[in-house]
């Protein structure tokens, strides 16, 4: 399979510092890869060299397996590419309209697809009432989504978002996770950085993890839970749950356990979904009434703390 | 739904429809409107007061009423629109809009061109509205119809040329140039360039070619016959109308042609250097043979010492221009770095090799002129040529050194440094009572020695001029080094290793 994106040596110097240093990313047709790093990692930057907005010191980008190099004309790879910024610059005089129409045609759309796409645009991004409104006269969040919008008019098969749902309330939030996954389904590569690593657990197929301007782990986001060699198990009963502990203890797969606030007894077990059936059969056969048993993964926000400060400090 | 005209317009030209959209507001129209109808009443009420107190005849008053309106156009034209043009673009710049329409496959010209007729488009319109005016003062004027046709293609092809040109001032606006340009300063400064000089000079240059020539319709002194002599290579120029127009608009196709591409490779590329080094090499030749055109009749030095006047000032300006910064200069010597011609290509290599191989195009056409042609002082005409070369040379040097330093403002410092040298000598040699009569040397090793040409021989001058190009090549071969180490220690600084790998123990 073609990769959406690959970069070799990608590398970003400001004044005598390294913002990106040396980064080989690859990122398979259609998936949402995530990327995630503390503030100064490098993420926009490296969102910016693969979006042409700033040049690579060195290194190459190859978008759909084609060369990709910012100042030439390379109309057909341009057409491929949507790009949202952390910042959404609009232009406040226009309606939503005439803004969308404006950048469909920049992308060589001509009616009568042009308004068919607008048309799907501004339902996907819930803006369909505010068609004929000023641009000036939108809410943050609508605005977020109206640059969300632009970036897709011209149907990119690569979707580059930098931080997009930085300042959104919480139902923004949720919209803007609905609008990706629509995105996702009609088969378009998306590279997402984000601090909302809970949003990203969510839709993200693949994660990668930046410190320093490094690619410090890269990898579906399946193998990274699997990596971790261990699963929680959130398990709750009707009996008292310190005797759920006690017959826990000597259990060889069990390497702790803990009784949450939430009255849930928390397992932290190294074994596989077979050896974890095996221990709520364990349970039951020792006659423990189990009301619930629950296996689930390591969070990402605990999985990028271990991984990137390990492997950077 | 658009009408099916707009729509194709916006296929065309999205960026031209969006200018329009933005700015063709009711209210602007009516005050485009209002502006155009008051203005025109207010000329023909004067014009109308003057016959009364005057034995004008109707002719007399409707050549007048054309007159004015054939001033007033270009000064209207091009001062509101290189304004509108410069400060749109440099907000554009500024919000961040700019750079959502350079990832879009439209190509530059497409942009800038739909900027360029949508962003005056109000001024367009006023003028528009005028022009039924314009057109019935010509005819009851007496004026030739030639003249109208020649007279709009010129106003034409001037706002073409000049809005070009805005559009390049205000992609300076990124860029921390020797000017150390700011945005709204780029819009002021150019609008008040267009008022004071570019308008006045395609008025004039335009009456001087090619409007003279049509009888009786002299912009600068009406009423009076006036013969211009202007050749270009032994070329009447100003006495025949046809390559009068050929000079004009082929030089201001040439001049629009170059200015597209540096505005094509800057659209693109807006934090880099103004000027790539070969473009600084077109420019440079373009302008020598443009000159040597005009001089070339009068093999004199004063004729010699005007053009390195002005090639002085064109070549400090090619300076701030072709030189890169300290980033450009970190990602080369790590990076980029090939081999000994990146010093004559390379837009992020360092300038002086750019600036002397520029210096080296001024005198390949200046010194065979010099010496074929029948100059009463050939020798003082080459050492002025070579001291130039040289003061030109230093200070392409000094440039250098300072945008390599690490520094909140270095543009500021290097034009401060090169204002220095440019004003304090004179200053204070004249303080010090250094005469060039008495102390030639001196005089020679800043760079006046076609101040002191005018009245030195050049016996007087041959021992001063050794010991001060001797004192230059000191100068320059130090601060070659000075560069050389200074890029040395880019390359091999305490911060060249990649930072993970400096973490580590």
């Amino acid at each position: 399979m073609t990769l959406a994106i690959a970069t070799q040596h990608l590398t970003k110097q400001f004044n005598e510092q390294l913002a990106v240093n040396e980064v080989g990313l690859e990122i398979e047709t259609g998936e949402i890869y995530g990327l995630i790093g503390p503030n100064g990692a490098g993420k926009t930057t490296l969102i910016r060299m693969l979006a042409a907005v700033e040049e690579p010191t060195a290194g190459e980008i190859f978008i759909a397996g084609q060369r990709w190099i910012r100042g030439q004309a390379n109309p057909e790879l341009k057409r491929q590419i949507g790009f949202l910024p952390d910042d959404f610059p609009l232009y406040e005089d226009l309606t939503v309209r005439h803004y969308l129409e404006y950048f469909g045609r920049l992308y060589f759309l001509n009616d009568p697809d042009l308004s068919q796409r607008l048309d799907r645009v501004v339902a996907l991004v819930h803006l369909d009432e505010k068609k004929d409104s000023l641009i000036g006269t939108l809410s943050r969040g609508m605005k977020q989504r109206l640059s969300l919008a632009r970036s897709i008019i011209h149907r990119p098969t690569l979707l580059l978002l930098d931080e997009p749902v930085s300042g959104l309330d919480p139902i923004a939030r949720v919209q803007f996770r609905d609008i990706l996954k629509n995105l996702q389904a009609e088969g378009m590569t998306v590279l997402i950085s984000s601090h909302i690593l809970s949003d990203l657990a969510e839709f993200c197929s693949s994660i990668g993890i930046m410190e320093l301007g490094r690619m410090v782990e890269s990898a579906p986001l399946q193998d990274l839970y699997a990596r971790q060699g261990h699963q929680l198990i959130s398990i709750d009963s009707i009996e008292d749950l310190t005797l759920v502990q006690n017959h826990l203890v000597d259990y060889p797969l069990v390497q702790s356990s803990e009784i949450t606030n939430k009255g849930k007894l928390l397992v932290n077990f190294s074994g596989n979904e077979a050896e974890a059936a095996a221990l709520l059969r364990s349970l039951i056969e020792s006659g423990i009434a189990i009301t619930e048993f629950t296996p689930t993964h390591e969070t990402l926000e605990n999985i990028f703390f271990k991984m990137g400060h390990q492997k950077t400090s | 739904m658009n009408p099916a005209w707009i729509d194709r317009l916006a296929d065309w030209n999205p960026q031209f429809i969006r200018e329009c959209r933005g700015r063709l507001n009711t209210r602007s129209l009516i005050v485009a409107i209002a502006f155009s109808a008051i203005a025109q009443i207010i000329i023909l009420l004067t014009y109308n007061q003057i016959r009364q107190l005057t034995n004008q005849t109707p002719q007399e008053i409707w050549l007048s009423v054309f007159r004015t309106l054939t001033w007033i156009f270009p000064y209207f034209l091009f001062v509101s629109g290189s304004y509108l043009l410069t400060s749109d673009i440099t907000n554009e710049e500024r919000r961040g809009t700019l750079n959502f329409i350079r990832l879009s496959p439209r190509s530059s010209q497409s942009i800038l061109l739909g900027k360029m007729l949508g962003v005056p488009i109000l001024p367009y319109l006023s003028i528009a509205l005028f022009v039924p005016l314009h057109l019935i003062a010509a005819m009851i004027g007496g004026v030739p119809f030639g003249f109208a046709i020649s007279y709009y293609l010129l106003l034409g092809v001037g706002a073409f040329f000049l809005f070009s040109f805005a559009l390049l001032v205000a992609s300076f606006g990124n860029t921390q140039t020797m000017l150390g340009s700011q945005q709204s300063a780029a819009a002021f400064s150019f609008t008040t360039l267009t008022f004071f000089f570019f308008t006045p000079l395609f008025m004039t240059w335009n009456n001087v070619t090619s409007w003279s020539l049509f009888v009786d319709i002299d912009l600068l002194n009406p009423g009076r016959s006036w013969e211009y002599d202007l050749e270009w290579l032994y070329i009447p120029i100003s006495s025949n109308i046809w390559l009068s127009h050929l000079f004009t608009l082929a030089n201001l196709a040439i001049a629009t042609f170059g200015i597209w591409q540096i505005l094509r490779r800057r659209f693109y590329n807006p934090s880099g250097t103004i000027l790539s080094k070969y473009q600084s090499y077109g420019l440079i030749a373009y302008a020598q043979i443009l000159m040597f055109g005009f001089v070339v009749k009068t093999p004199n030095l004063i004729a010699l010492f005007i053009t390195e006047a002005i090639d002085f000032g064109l070549i400090l300006l090619l300076i701030s221009a072709i030189t890169p910064k300290r980033q450009a200069l970190l990602d080369w010597v790590r990076f980029d770095r090939r081999n000994v011609w990146d010093w004559v290509w390379s837009a992020k290599s360092p300038a002086p090799i750019a600036i002397a191989i520029n210096l080296l195009i001024v005198n390949c056409i200046w010194i065979p002129w010099l010496l074929l042609a029948q100059f009463d002082n050939v020798a003082l005409g080459l050492m002025s040529l070579l001291s130039q070369a040289c003061t030109l040379l230093i200070y392409a040097l000094i440039v250098q050194l300072i945008l390599i330093q690490k520094s909140q403002r270095p543009a500021s410092w290097a034009t401060g440094a090169i204002a220095t040298l440019l004003i304090l000598p004179p200053i204070f040699l004249g303080l010090l009572s250094i005469t060039p009569e008495k102390f030639p040397a001196i005089w020679i090793f800043f760079g006046y020695i076609w101040v002191l040409g005018v009245s030195l021989t050049s016996s007087n001058v041959s021992i001063g001029f050794a010991i001060a190009i001797f004192g230059q090549s000191i100068v320059i071969v130090s601060l070659g080094v000075m560069l050389r180490n200074k890029l040395d220690s880019l390359r091999i600084g305490p911060n060249s290793v990649p930072l993970v790998d400096r973490r580590s123990p």
